[in-house]
């Protein structure tokens, strides 16, 4: 069985409500700041919430989660880490845990999940990512343990992907 | 509308589907999310899940608001998840709202709001906190069931935290009083605005308006007038309603104009907002300047018998704001012509001086106790009652008022439904 650490958690956005580049100078700048900073996930309406995975990605807040970043309008990557996720426990969202720790243009709105990230966020050198399951539209994808074929999805697939979030192989295993 | 609301959170808890109850929250016009409280057997299931009865604890709970206790592995019971969406609905209503307060006013960047669900049954207050950016971040300092006022600080300070002790300290020093009934938010600058309320009474009246409101058919258009509107709440209850499409307000106080014209934009309730009349005048009533009569009356006016005699001017003032009975003796002679035929008007009326306001009803009239054979136990909180004795001595052989053995005076809200008798009886 493969331990979660091996994998990662891709998270798709775009800079609609910013400057290009501005979902990340934000968060980054926090980060730098505090030390950690909160990333919503803005899902589609007919994406569940994959708790379950959730679970598995995040066991404990002692154990770093590699988060990927994909910039759907910059066709870039990022790279990050998360130790601790919040889950909203209904369908209307969440707002953020902490507002100080969140880029004030989206902080009154309620999402889904929420993932502290803390460390630097990096661009990676990519042009693709190992995707092992689409948890939010695939309700069979439930455990991290069992064995999943890997599928190579290239920048333009993961922009025109129905899912904006994907488990994925971690770029450091 | 709020038997539905209690219905759907019955059915969330017996099959954990929560969607038909949070959008049922969500779209609520006046509403009342947590007055849903007040339904026994709802209280009683979530009592069940929760393991306790006592619902201000579940209110304040981290459980319910702070969002950091969510972890994917944290699974809320169904009772937890129906408390948390009766929050996550006032908090999303209450930031928009304190957004809009804060565009029109100078709001403290720390504070509270005082917020009043059911028959002012539930006293929430919530803390907020506003970043640099405007972003508000709202937390349930404490609750309270049946206060007896708006701010009720003996109650809520008895076995309180230190921090929350000295929250509730800050709220009741703050120069920003901020007061939330069904999506409704009411400010007053404590310091530059010299308005009265909202009070208990206002809350109660709030209340018995909007449940009248929601029981309208839905094509249902009135025009509704305010006697004294005061800080506004009323009338901004009245202006938020899609029934009312003619509101008019006369209060004698410009202040209580500035501030009813200044609440009614915060809501989002002026004019033409839906293709509404809004009329707020700064003059005496006088009931032959109106040219049509109305389907709704309310007025919270003075209930306190007996003309206060003091020399100075101030507390003259503030004694016409707070004692006699004419205005609502001249309210209720005009009635036949101010009320339309099926018009209604409602009527805050106290023990201090029922007796003399029922029997000032025209004979065509008839009045109808709001709170059914209930009322409603308040503190007399008017200081020229107690610095005169004569009149506090009077007040209390007539009966009007008691006198609890720490020396507060009490009295009975018994607000009325007036309107006409039906032919034949």
């Amino acid at each position: 069985m493969t331990e979660p650490s091996q994998y990662a958690l891709l998270l798709r956005f775009r800079d609609l409500v910013t400057e290009p580049g501005g979902n990340i100078a934000e968060h980054r700048r926090i980060i730098r700041q505090r030390g950690y900073a909160w990333w919503g996930w803005w899902s589609r309406q007919r994406e569940e919430v994959p708790r379950r995975v959730f679970e598995q990605l995040f066991p404990s807040e002692t154990v770093p989660t590699e988060i990927l970043l994909f910039d759907s309008g910059m066709m870039r990557m990022y790279r990050t880490s998360a130790r601790k996720a919040v889950v909203a426990p209904s369908h209307l969202g969440v707002n953020s845990p902490e507002f100080e720790a969140t880029p004030e243009y989206y902080v009154r709105g309620r999402y889904p999940a929420w993932f502290r990230l803390e460390d630097d966020i990096v661009p990676i050198e990519a042009s693709s990512a190992l995707i092992v399951g689409r948890p939010t539209l695939d309700p069979d994808f439930t455990s991290l343990g069992s064995k999943h074929s890997e599928q190579l999805f290239d920048f333009d697939a993961l922009r025109d992907d129905g899912a904006t979030l994907w488990v994925a192989m971690s770029t450091r295993s | 509308m709020k038997t539905e609301l209690a219905r759907l959170a019955l059915e969330a808890l017996a099959t954990s589907q929560f969607k038909p109850f949070g959008d049922k929250l969500a779209t609520q016009v006046l509403p009342d999310s947590f007055g849903i409280l007040g339904n026994a057997d709802l209280v009683e299931r979530i009592a069940q899940q929760i393991g306790h009865s006592d619902i201000t604890k579940w209110i304040t709970r981290p459980l319910t608001w702070n969002a950091e206790l969510y972890d994917p592995h944290v699974t809320l019971s169904a009772a937890d998840n129906v408390v948390h969406l009766l929050w996550q609905d006032l908090s999303a209503r209450l930031a928009r709202k304190l957004d809009a307060v804060a565009h029109r006013t100078s709001l403290t960047s720390r504070g509270a709001v005082l917020c009043f669900f059911g028959r002012a049954q539930f006293n929430i207050i919530v803390e907020y906190t506003r970043s640099g950016g405007g972003a508000i971040r709202l937390r349930p300092l404490a609750a309270l069931l049946d206060p007896n006022g708006v701010l009720e600080v003996t109650n809520l300070l008895d076995g309180a935290t230190a921090e929350v002790r000295n929250a509730i300290k800050n709220v009741a020093f703050s120069v920003d009083k901020l007061v939330y009934q069904r999506g409704c938010i009411i400010h007053v600058h404590r310091q530059r605005e010299d308005v009265f309320g909202p009070t208990i009474d206002t809350v109660i009246l709030g209340e018995l308006l909007a449940e009248l409101l929601d029981d309208l058919d839905f094509e249902r258009k009135l025009s509704a007038l305010e006697v004294g509107p005061g800080s506004g709440l009323l009338s901004t209850i009245l202006a938020t309603s899609e029934h009312v499409v003619d509101l008019t307000a006369v209060d004698l106080n410009g202040s209580a104009v500035a501030c009813t014209l200044k609440n009614l934009q915060i809501n989002d309730a002026t004019l033409d907002a839906r293709h509404q009349l809004v009329r707020v005048r700064a003059e005496r009533f006088d009931a032959k300047q109106f040219v049509a009569p109305f389907d709704l009356i309310v007025c919270n006016p003075p209930y306190i018998p007996g003309e206060p005699s003091s020399s100075s001017p101030s507390m003259k003032e503030y004694g016409r704001a707070v004692g006699g009975l004419d205005l609502c003796i001249e309210i209720l002679r005009s009635l036949p012509n101010l009320l339309t035929p099926d018009g209604v008007l409602l009527l805050m009326a106290s023990s201090l001086s029922d007796g003399e306001v029922v029997s000032c009803i025209p004979s065509e009239f008839e009045a109808v106790k709001a709170l059914g054979s209930g009322s409603r136990r308040v503190p007399l909180d008017v200081d020229i009652v107690w610095h005169n004795p004569a009149w506090r001595a009077q007040l209390l052989s007539e009966q009007r008022i008691e006198e609890d053995t720490s020396g507060v005076l009490w009295h009975y809200l018994r607000p009325l439904w007036i309107r006409r008798r039906e032919v034949g009886k």
